[in-house]
C-alpha cells in the first residue's frame, strides 16, 4: 500500500471507528505508525474532523422543539403494580363477572339500535356543505405550481389553518395547489393532492373543537361515504383534517 | 418497579432531539421541515417503540426511522436525485489548522447541505460523531465499504467547498 493509497482509506476514519474496521484499514493504520509524515497528515485530518463536529454541536434544535415532542407524546399507563393487582386470582373473578355483564349490555345494544359511525362532519354540517360546493365547482381558487412551502406559505398568509400531521399513507402525494374557504366565521385550510396514479385529493383543515368520539385523534381515522364524495377524518392539535375525493370509499380505505 | 430494559420516553427525548435534529436538518436543509422529522420520529417511537427490547439500540433505531421518514416524505415531493455511481475517491485537499479552526456553525452547515445527498448523510452521521461505520451503514441500510467509501468522497466535496468558502479562504 502506498502512501497515497492509505491517505485515502484514513481520510474520513476516526481513531475509534478505524478499529478493526478492514485489514486495509488496519495495515494503513500500521502505516501511520512508521511513517512520520503520515501520521502528522492524519493528526491534520483529525484535528479538522473534530473542529467540524464541534461546529456541528453547536447548531442548536429550536428553543420549543423539545416542549413539541413531549407534548404530543401520549403516555401509555403501564404501571407493573396496577397489573398484578388486576391480575390477583380475587381481581380476575370479579373481572370475569364484570367482562360477561358488559359483554351482555353491548350485545343488546347492537342489537336493538343501528350502529352508526360518526364523524366530525356530523357536528359540522355547515362544513360538509361548503366543502361538497366547493369540490362540485372544480374552480377552486387552485394556485400555480410551487414547492410544499410555497403552499403551506400560501394558506399562512390567508390565515387559513395547516395541517398539522399527514397520515404516512398521503405524506409522499405530490401537493399540486394550495386554496382557502371561507365558511360562517372561520377559513379553511385546503391543500389539493395527487397520488402516483394521478387520483386527486383535498385535504381540508379546520381550527373546530369536536370530540374524540366524532373525529379521533391521530393516528386513528374515521371514514364515511357522502353522496357525491368520500371523506376521511382525523384530528391533531385542535385542527380537523378531511381528506376528501370524488373517488370511491375503497380508495380512501387503502390509506387509512 | 421500573424494568432496567424500559426505555423513558422524556429520557430519550432529552439524550437524541439535539443530534436527530442536526441529522433531519442537514437533509432537509431547513429548521421547518428538520423539526417535522423528529418530531414525526418521536411520534413513530411512541407507538412502535416497545418492540425494541434493547435499549441500546433506540438511537439507531430513532436515525433509521428518520431518514426513512425523510425519504418517503421529502425525497418524493420535492425533488428527485439522480444517484452518481460509487466513484473511487480522490484524496481531499489538505486545509491547514488555522483554516480548520476558522470554520464556524454556519459555514459548517453551509458546507454540508451543498453536498450530494449520498454522501452527505453518512458524512453527518460521521461528524455527529454517535456512530462506528457498522452502524451508519445499518442506519442507511447500505454496506460499510459502501460507507467507507462515500464517507471519503464526502469528505473531498466537503473540504473543496470549504476551500471555496469567503470565510476560510487559504
Amino acid at each position: 500500500m502506498t502512501r497515497d493509497e492509505a491517505k485515502i482509506l484514513l481520510q474520513a476514519c476516526s481513531l475509534e471507528s478505524a478499529a478493526s474496521t478492514s485489514p486495509e484499514v488496519e495495515e494503513a493504520l500500521a502505516m501511520v505508525a512508521q511513517d512520520p509524515e503520515l501520521a502528522a497528515w492524519w493528526a491534520a485530518e483529525q484535528e479538522f474532523d473534530d473542529a467540524f463536529s464541534l461546529e456541528m454541536d453547536r447548531f442548536a434544535a429550536p428553543l420549543d422543539l423539545r416542549a413539541k415532542i413531549v407534548r404530543s407524546h401520549d403516555p401509555k399507563p403501564q404501571s407493573s403494580s396496577i397489573f398484578s393487582h388486576w391480575f390477583s386470582p380475587g381481581s380476575l373473578r370479579t373481572f370475569a363477572s364484570f367482562a360477561t355483564a358488559f359483554a351482555l349490555v353491548v350485545f343488546v345494544s347492537v342489537m336493538l339500535f343501528e350502529p352508526r359511525e360518526a364523524t366530525a362532519l356530523d357536528e359540522l354540517p355547515g362544513f360538509l356543505t361548503t366543502i361538497q360546493q366547493e369540490i362540485e365547482k372544480n374552480s377552486a381558487p387552485k394556485k400555480p405550481d410551487g414547492s410544499d412551502e410555497d403552499f403551506l406559505k400560501y394558506l399562512e398568509e390567508q390565515n387559513a389553518p395547516l395541517p398539522s400531521r399527514y397520515l404516512e399513507s398521503i405524506q409522499g402525494f405530490d401537493r399540486t395547489g394550495a386554496s382557502f374557504l371561507e365558511e360562517a366565521d372561520s377559513k379553511i385550510g385546503v391543500l389539493f393532492l395527487e397520488n402516483d396514479s394521478g387520483q386527486i385529493f383535498r385535504l381540508f383543515v379546520i381550527n373546530r373543537d369536536v370530540s374524540d368520539s366524532t373525529s379521533p385523534p391521530f393516528p386513528e381515522t374515521s371514514l364515511r361515504q357522502y353522496p357525491s364524495i368520500s371523506v376521511l377524518t382525523w384530528k391533531d392539535g385542535g385542527k380537523v383534517h378531511v381528506l376528501a375525493t370524488t373517488e370511491s370509499i375503497e380508495v380512501l380505505q387503502k390509506l387509512r | 418497579m421500573k424494568d432496567e430494559h424500559e426505555i423513558d420516553f422524556e429520557e430519550l427525548v432529552d439524550a437524541h432531539y439535539q443530534a436527530l435534529y442536526r441529522f433531519g436538518y442537514s437533509l432537509s436543509g431547513n429548521e421547518h421541515d428538520a423539526s417535522d422529522l423528529v418530531q414525526e420520529t418521536f411520534s413513530t417511537f411512541a407507538l412502535k417503540g416497545s418492540s425494541i427490547r434493547d435499549r441500546s439500540k433506540a438511537k439507531t433505531w430513532l436515525f433509521t426511522t428518520l431518514h426513512r421518514h425523510f425519504l418517503r416524505q421529502f425525497r418524493k415531493s420535492k425533488r428527485v436525485q439522480v444517484q452518481s455511481p460509487e466513484i473511487l475517491a480522490n484524496q481531499a485537499p489538505p486545509i491547514d489548522s488555522d483554516a480548520a479552526r476558522a470554520i464556524d456553525c454556519d459555514s459548517a452547515l453551509d458546507a454540508l447541505v451543498s453536498i450530494n445527498e449520498t454522501y452527505r448523510t453518512p458524512l453527518t452521521l460521521y461528524y455527529l460523531r454517535h456512530f462506528n461505520y457498522r452502524e451508519i451503514g445499518e442506519i442507511l441500510e447500505i454496506p460499510i465499504g459502501t460507507v467507507m467509501s462515500r464517507l471519503a468522497r464526502g469528505k473531498t466535496e466537503l473540504k473543496k467547498i470549504l476551500l471555496h468558502s469567503p470565510k476560510i479562504d487559504q
